[in-house]
């Protein structure tokens, strides 16, 4: 009888704490979305009242075909999600569970792939591809077969670019830790009641890594509707429109045709809302717990030739994927004009000496640094304990939570730089951050929630509580057994998810682009400008930079993470 | 506007194409120039520009027989434009930035400015009006900024970077090229005027949508 008081107590605690966590997540994640959904009903011009008028939708839906087809577009290029999803599934398998040789050499690689800047890396393809100029391609045509030519100015080309660079790399990013923690007991009680390897992995370890792929495809889904630099370079000139540049050619119209922008974007917000509900309610349903005291390490699948097989076809992945354009980059920033060979004197050192000495560069780097890593250390701490509040506690509002964290990715960054832009110009406060690296943090920091809420909240979900319960049982208290049960365990994830917000900063340009001020600007905002001013050849080192810096950081963060995690 | 120069339209690489066999604008549509015409997009401000001064000078037929039917390869990137023409895949482009073009032209590479008999040149102001946002919160240190930048200096340093002549007749920079600098004689069609940019310019950009049929 004495315990009831304490459990209402527990529960007013409880429910009270859910309510504020709702609120604040809100507060990032609904406002500026908010914005985006009540302005696409604005007709007035920028600075005058706000009134009421249905043209921007009319014309967002009406009056264009464009609208139309680039929507159509951004399904067919989303293919890529999906289809990514699968071959990480298949590398991580390769890499954790067949243990092929060099795998330590190939996840390295993929890493290092999705630091490579999408923007450079896409130049380095059309320098190697271009129809009629490509390098590639002009050696094909000296072949005596009528090969070619290859043109990465198409639908293949620029799934080719993404996939290679960005969404395999990361696809594997997320699954393999998955794979590394889960017990293999399942798979071995598998292979001994004489299950092929190809039937434990589709009936035994696909079903476990589920939730984690989901997260993977869902987020893959949703940043590709997003993703704009690769489709802007290649797609243009085929005729290739897809949502994000058709919103990117709304804003840079003269004028700016914000009010067809944020109809579009609203349209899709609702799309997005039903996929995030769907992905909820499949990992609701069923019991993921994949991690339990049982053993984890086992003997390597594969053997024989198929594992030199498999390695070698991975390497040559990656030889094509990852080292050729970064090879032709590294050579495009050390020549007069990116891309021309025939000059008299094509290579020089200009670049590098201009792009090294200028007191802009220095500033950008310091603007970076600070801001990734207090990106990547406050979204590690407040990410991993939103996705322990949705995957363990019973608080109020939790599902709800868990809808709003997928928001800030349900419109392309500019838009959600534009929100945030007016939530700051507009609230006294906040008002402080504008025109320093503040506004950007908090940019970055809502920009990257979806991902790093989910991914960690995947990663507890993973975990049996019989674990916690047994630690608990033994006495020690809840801190005691998230630091030395839990952190463990999660520390793969955990590493995965402050390296993957970390990129995400430095990468960043089109959630910031809007926020920035000159004393702020980071290296891939340079980078950018020095591309949209047509100094390719700036932005071909400010990309190797930029991906010097990221691989490095995140190596060391990836050490630490091994060294913390269980073996 | 504190710069003006003659947007230039069409430009063509002289190795491949001679540029006496384009006399009039109507050239161009002859079937051997087909997919061999680089253009700047034209919700782009450059691509735009030519395109608005096609449509007044010629009509949205010859927009459409142009734009469509010699399959126009179009990038919003104005460095593409050159670097198209410059490799010769596309040797004729129209809408071009001179800072790009002089890149290439620097590097030996033969782009030549054609001036067709047909059509009115346009001024543009690129990218060299000052503007103030009403009610900005620091309206004093907005005329501070415009005053230096209106200043010998300030346009000796914004002009040899954007090879924009100003329209200041103190500064002269060497490196801006002839062919874009206004001749005092020539009437032109200005682009940068206020009722044109701000009015007329946005019903001609549907106009063009439409002659394109998008």
């Amino acid at each position: 009888m004495e315990e009831r008081p304490q459990l209402l107590a527990r529960h007013t605690r409880d429910r009270w704490l859910g309510i504020a966590l709702v609120i604040g997540v809100a507060a990032i994640t609904v406002l500026p979305i908010a914005f985006v959904v009540v302005n696409s009903f604005n007709v007035a011009q920028p600075s005058q009242p706000w009134t009421f008028g249905l043209s921007g939708w009319s014309d967002a839906i009406f009056g264009s075909s464009r609208t139309l087809s680039s929507l159509t577009y951004s399904l067919i290029l989303s293919v890529r999600a999906p289809l990514a999803v699968a071959i990480a599934f298949l590398i991580s398998w390769l890499l954790i569970r067949a243990q092929i040789p060099g795998r330590s050499v190939i996840e390295l690689a993929l890493w290092t792939a999705f630091f490579l800047p999408a923007l450079p890396i896409t130049l380095g393809w059309v320098l190697l591809l271009d129809p009629n100029s490509g390098l590639i391609n002009i050696f094909l045509k000296k072949l005596p077969w009528q090969l070619g030519p290859l043109n990465i100015q198409s639908v293949v080309g620029i799934l080719w670019v993404h996939m290679s660079i960005a969404t395999v790399p990361v696809m594997t990013m997320l699954l393999a830790p998955a794979f590394r923690i889960m017990d293999a007991s399942m798979e071995e009680v598998s292979r001994t009641c004489g299950a092929k390897n190809w039937q434990t992995l589709r009936r035994i370890t696909f079903p476990l890594i589920l939730p984690a792929s989901l997260t993977a495809v869902l987020a893959g889904l949703i940043r590709s509707l997003e993703a704009f630099e690769v489709e802007q370079l290649l797609g243009s000139r085929s005729g290739i429109y897809v949502y994000a540049t058709r919103i990117y050619d709304l804003i840079n119209y003269q004028p700016p045709q914000i009010p067809q922008a944020m109809a579009l974007s609203t349209l899709i917000l609702g799309v997005l809302c039903l996929l995030a509900l769907l992905y909820q309610r499949i990992v609701s349903s069923r019991n993921y717990a994949t991690v339990t005291g049982r053993g984890m390490s086992m003997r390597p699948l594969l053997t024989g030739r198929w594992r030199y097989a498999a390695s070698a076809a991975l390497f040559a992945y990656i030889g094509i994927g990852v080292v050729l354009p970064v090879t032709v980059l590294v050579l495009g920033s050390f020549m007069r004009l990116f891309g021309f060979f025939g000059i008299s004197h094509p290579f020089t050192l200009d670049h590098w000496r201009r792009v090294l000495e200028s007191p802009v560069f220095s500033l950008a780097v310091r603007n970076t640094l600070v801001l990734s890593l207090s990106t990547s250390i406050l979204g590690l701490v407040f990410y991993s304990v939103l996705g322990y509040v949705l995957a363990r506690s019973n608080l109020t509002g939790r599902k709800l939570i868990g809808l709003m964290t997928w928001l800030p990715w349900a419109i392309p960054g500019m838009l959600l730089g534009i929100g945030l832009l007016w939530l700051l110009l507009s609230m006294p406060v906040l008002g402080l951050l504008y025109g320093n690296i503040g506004a950007l943090l908090l940019a970055l920091f809502i920009k990257e929630l979806p991902l790093g809420v989910n991914l960690s909240s995947v990663a507890f979900l993973q975990i049996s509580q019989e674990l916690e319960f047994s630690s608990r049982v033994c006495g020690a208290s809840w801190f005691r057994t998230y630091r030395r049960i839990m952190l463990p365990l999660i520390a793969p994830t955990l590493v995965s998810l402050f390296a993957v917000t970390f990129i995400g900063a430095v990468r960043d340009i089109s959630t910031t682009v809007l926020l920035v001020t000159p004393s702020s600007r980071t290296l891939s905002l340079l980078m950018f400008e020095f591309s949209a001013a047509g100094n390719i050849e700036s932005a071909a080192i400010l990309g190797l930079i930029v991906t010097v810096l990221a691989v490095g950081v995140a190596l060391v963060v990836r050490r630490l993470g091994l060294s913390m995690s269980v073996s | 506007m504190v710069s003006e120069w003659v947007h230039i339209d069409l430009m063509v690489n002289t190795r491949v194409i001679d540029p006496k066999k384009i006399t009039s604008w109507k050239d161009l549509l002859k079937p051997e120039y087909k997919g061999k015409i680089v253009a700047q997009e034209v919700t782009v401000g450059a691509g735009g520009a030519t395109a608005r001064a096609l449509l007044e000078d010629f009509g949205p037929e010859y927009l459409k027989a142009l734009y469509k039917g010699q399959d126009l390869v179009l990038t919003r990137d104005a460095r593409e434009v050159v670097r198209l023409m410059a490799q010769g895949s596309q040797p004729i482009a129209l809408a071009v930035i001179p800072a790009h073009a002089e890149a290439f032209r620097k590097e030996g590479f033969p782009l030549e400015r054609v001036f067709p008999t047909d059509g009115v040149l346009s001024v543009s102001g690129g990218s060299a009006v000052p503007k103030i946002v009403a009610n900005a919160p620091h309206p004093n240190a907005a005329a501070v900024f415009v005053n230096w930048f209106m200043s010998k200096r300030g346009q000796e340093i914004y002009t040899a970077i954007s090879l924009e002549p100003s329209r200041r007749t103190d500064v002269v920079v060497p490196t801006i090229p002839q062919y874009i600098i206004p001749k005092a004689k020539t009437k032109y069609r200005n682009q940068y005027e206020e009722d044109y940019y701000v009015n007329i310019a946005p019903k001609m950009r549907k106009q063009i949508e439409q002659a394109l049929g998008r």
